[in-house]
């Protein structure tokens, strides 16, 4: 285990690595800050770009991106009343307060700040937390797997659409459909491929991903109008010590609902940071609570920490189970897989040290971050000043190039844009498009072992595969009622 | 009938206000209940097909293992989301207010709305550029002592078509149009072709 970690600690540390690291960072702020352009859109978009890459240094880079643009929403949230990611809206709302009363950089510090100490929370629960996990998924057979594959999807729909987890369901179970296309894993027997040879390859998921959240992200903002408004100072940037200290417990706790909220698929920085503001408020002392809302440290300080953790927190499904923590992690997941990294259970045996390289490449962008953050608030400002008219069209060709690059086949190009299309459907219907991503991926794995399972048990009676393996039991007992809260219970709210 | 729209910001602030969850990308578009009449239609249609395509695929050696098995039993499911979706909106709408169609009205409604039309319009230009990159098949050379300069498929169309979208959105001169256009495409053409070895589309 140490001649391993050593190893990766040399690879992880060469001058080549940190600078991959730190310009992944770097794109990743700057996507992050500028208004429309969300993490998932980077992650997606930034692929492309990672696939002429070797293994370490693609992770490295799509790491930087993820750390980077997590924070960078919480720029233009601050100095221009625009989140540039949507988990950036409560430090909008505090942010933006105090930037009017010229404390914009202070603000923009304490988000820093904020976003450093949630990583770190983050990275300490994935190191903490992914032996006990990997030993558990170990005991995992066909059937639980096919169950761990549809909890899933169904808690990925519900929380990602609110009120209405009938639609998050749906955009799921849309998925799965999509992800049948092809030859099926047991028989090899061509499914909805109504007679074209390119289909028969299945439908792969990275142009997809560009696709609904890249193209569909372009069809919804460049039609819009609005000019965003130029601040002219920021000010002091780094807080003081003693402001940090007192912010420390609403830190640790943020950390840990991002850290938890992130390890649930489908529930990304957007719940946590929601979730950790509103806690936060409740648990605020009635003097800070007089401040929500009109500039308070402490809720910029729930928010970014728990947007940050949740990094750590969604690797930990998506290292130990292949099932992303949320679309950005499934971006993540794409990588890794492009680069022939087989995530879930088998991960140690089959890729020795990467999870180590990961940890360690989580740290370094977790410093660079900081660095960058602060060197790049003022570039920043100006860039604000693009009209987003401007921004959108040159991401097009970013979609085409990186769609194209992952396969070199322009049949890829078609899904991505026929992918934009009905993602932006969708949206105008309701239907959030983060499910139907995690159903592609882990589609073929539910189909796989749901038919292995039932082949293991054929001569027994059907009622026995309830009670003959117990994890699985209490996963459709999980299944049940993640379908029962969102009819019951979330549904009626 | 036009529906009132939320922005995703607005409708986020309103959450955090009332404390209310709308989920990981709840709150960025609001429904009316004529598009989940007709989403409630689409998807049971959609359920359909999969369960009528999924029963004519070959049961081989064992039912359990028909590879048709899942895609039914995810069609039977989508149908049953449909009517759960259709009954939902019914119980929180009526169904008047579900069938209440405008009819061509809907879609004179649709089009009347400047942002509706520039996204329609966004759709086919970029439509036309995806099909005509597809289609080409261009690497032009030109090699110096220092560096190959290449023009391919992908600059030919790329710099048109985003001049084209630059142009009608942004609204700058034809000049800046063309010059941030041609620059951005020859600039990550550079990027993906020479720094990141990767091949582009159209160039052969």
């Amino acid at each position: 285990m140490l001649e391993e970690l050593l190893a990766q600690l040399t690879i992880a540390f060469q001058p080549w690595m940190i600078w991959v690291c730190l310009m992944g960072v770097t794109l990743g702020i700057i996507w992050g800050a500028l208004p429309g352009l969300s993490t998932t859109m980077a992650m997606a978009l930034l692929i492309g770009l990672s696939t002429g890459m070797t293994q370490h240094v693609s992770v490295m880079f799509m790491l930087g991106v993820y750390t980077g643009s997590v924070f960078g929403g919480a720029i233009s949230a601050v100095l221009i009343n625009i989140p540039g990611t949507p988990d950036a809206v409560p430090t909008m709302i505090e942010g933006n307060q105090l930037a009017r009363r010229g404390e914009g950089g202070l603000a923009l510090g304490t988000a820093i700040m904020g976003s450093f100490i949630g990583n770190w929370i983050g990275i300490i629960f994935l190191i903490a937390f992914i032996p006990a996990i990997l030993f558990l998924a170990l005991q995992f057979r066909s059937w639980e797997m096919f169950l761990l594959s549809m909890w899933g999807i169904a808690i990925c729909g519900s929380m990602s659409a609110g009120d209405m987890p009938i639609k998050g369901w749906i955009s799921g179970w849309i998925g799965l459909l999509i992800s049948f296309v092809g030859l099926d894993a047991i028989h090899a027997l061509p499914r909805f491929t109504f007679g074209a040879r390119t289909l028969e390859d299945g439908i792969s998921y990275i142009p997809l991903l560009i696709g609904l959240f890249g193209l569909t992200e372009i069809l919804k903002v460049l039609p819009q109008k609005s000019p965003p408004g130029i601040p002219s100072e920021v000010g002091r940037i780094i807080p003081p010590m003693k402001k940090i200290i007192a912010h420390s417990k609403a830190a640790i706790r943020s950390g840990i609902i991002g850290t938890i909220i992130g390890a649930i698929p489908g529930a990304g920085a957007n719940v946590a940071s929601f979730l950790s503001y509103d806690i936060g408020r409740r648990r605020a002392s009635e003097e800070e609570r007089q401040k929500w809302g009109k500039g308070s440290y402490e809720a910029i300080v729930c928010a970014e920490v728990a947007n940050n953790a949740n990094i750590g927190g969604s690797m930990l499904p998506t290292l130990t189970l292949g099932i992303p923590g949320n679309a950005a992690a499934a971006a993540i997941l794409a990588a890794l897989e492009m680069k022939n990294i087989v995530v879930g259970p088998t991960i140690q045996t089959e890729n020795p040290g990467i999870i180590y390289f990961i940890y360690i490449g989580l740290i370094i962008a977790n410093f660079l971050m900081y660095g960058m953050a602060i060197a790049l608030i003022k570039p920043c400002v100006k860039l604000f000043s693009l009209p987003r008219t401007l921004l959108m069209p040159l991401i097009l060709p970013i979609c085409i190039m990186g769609a194209f690059a992952v396969g070199l086949n322009y049949f890829d190009v078609y899904l991505m844009f026929i992918a934009g299309i009905v993602g932006y459907v969708l949206h105008r219907f309701g239907f959030p498009l983060a499910p139907m991503v995690l159903a592609v991926i882990l589609g073929p794995l539910a189909d796989e072992n749901m038919r292995r399972a039932f082949l293991v048990f054929e001569d027994k009676e059907w009622w026995t595969i309830l009670i003959d393996r117990p994890i699985g039991t209490v996963l459709v007992i999980i299944v049940i009622y993640t379908f029962y809260d969102g009819i019951f219970k979330r549904g009626k709210e | 009938m036009s529906e009132k729209r939320k922005s995703r910001i607005e409708a986020d602030i309103e959450s955090l206000e009332r404390g209310v969850f709308t989920g990981e990308e709840g709150g960025s578009e609001r429904t009316s209940p004529r598009k989940d009449f007709i989403a409630s239609i689409a998807v049971a249609a959609l359920g359909i097909l999969a369960m009528t395509l999924a029963a004519q695929l070959d049961t081989l050696d064992s039912p359990y293992t028909a590879p048709g098995l899942l895609p039914f039993i995810t069609g039977v499911s989508l149908v049953l989301m449909a009517i759960g979706l259709f009954e939902k909106t019914r119980r929180r709408y009526g169904l008047d207010a579900m069938l209440k169609s405008g009819g061509i009205q809907a879609i004179t409604d649709y089009l009347a709305a400047t942002e509706n039309r520039r996204t329609l319009l966004l759709m086919v230009v970029i439509g036309l550029y995806v099909l005509i990159l597809g289609q080409m098949d261009m690497d032009l050379r030109y090699k110096t002592s220092f560096y190959t300069f290449r023009f391919s498929g992908f600059e030919a169309i790329s710099i048109p078509f985003i001049l084209l979208i630059l142009r009608y959105f942004w609204r700058s001169t034809l000049f800046n149009c063309f010059l941030v256009s041609t620059g951005i495409v020859v600039f990550l053409a550079v990027i993906f072709r020479d720094g990141f070895q990767i091949l582009l589309p159209g160039s052969g």
